[in-house]
């Protein structure tokens, strides 16, 4: 079963999805752009690939 | 239980602006706080509630099946609490959610998170102020 909305940050790894620790600025992007995908993204089961 | 192929897409059209929205983080990164159960070595399917008003100070990580170093440091690299209430203040979203969920999410019992936590999770959030939800792994 696949998420409805998904954004894959490119270079994010496991422990560290949204950014670096202490790195306030990359976080807010990367969770606004998973945010944008609920006016942007109409198609199902889409991952976007984004880079922050 | 509503039965869901495993093929299916949960996807419900957001007709709305994100700044008209209250979001939600659920989590199954092993987040819960001081005060409350950690979490199994194996195969736990339980949940806690994160309100919305937490202090992230009392946010503990267990999972042992990610590296959670950068996380300990600070919870938003993960659970981003704090950069959500950021966007609130901003007005991008409308608000933050009352209710948050962390889970541990690591289990060989996918059948058990399937038909308990997940339907779990799902009815603990529709009883909250939330108009989306935003996912996060470790």
């Amino acid at each position: 079963m696949r998420p409805p909305r998904a954004i894959h940050p490119v270079g994010h790894t496991m422990g560290r999805v949204l950014g670096l620790a202490g790195d306030a600025a990359t976080q807010k992007k990367t969770l606004h752009e998973a945010l944008k995908q609920f006016e942007k993204l109409t198609t199902p089961g889409l991952i976007v690939e984004v880079t922050i | 239980m509503l039965e869901m192929s495993r093929k299916c897409v949960p996807y419900t059209p957001v007709t709305g602006a994100i700044n008209e929205m209250r979001i939600a983080l659920v989590s199954s990164t092993g987040i819960y706080l001081d005060g409350q159960e950690p979490y199994q070595e194996h195969n736990d399917d339980t949940y806690r509630v994160i309100p919305g008003e937490v202090d992230l100070a009392t946010a503990q990580i267990k999972h042992g099946h990610y590296d959670s170093s950068e996380a300990q440091k600070d919870i938003n690299c993960v659970f981003p609490m704090e950069r959500l209430r950021e966007l609130a203040d901003e007005g991008v979203i409308k608000a933050v959610s009352n209710k948050h969920i962390g889970f541990k999410g690591a289990s060989t019992d996918l059948k058990r998170q399937y038909e308990h936590l997940a339907p779990a999770i799902a009815h603990e959030i529709e009883r909250s102020q939330a108009d989306g939800v935003i996912l996060t792994g470790g």
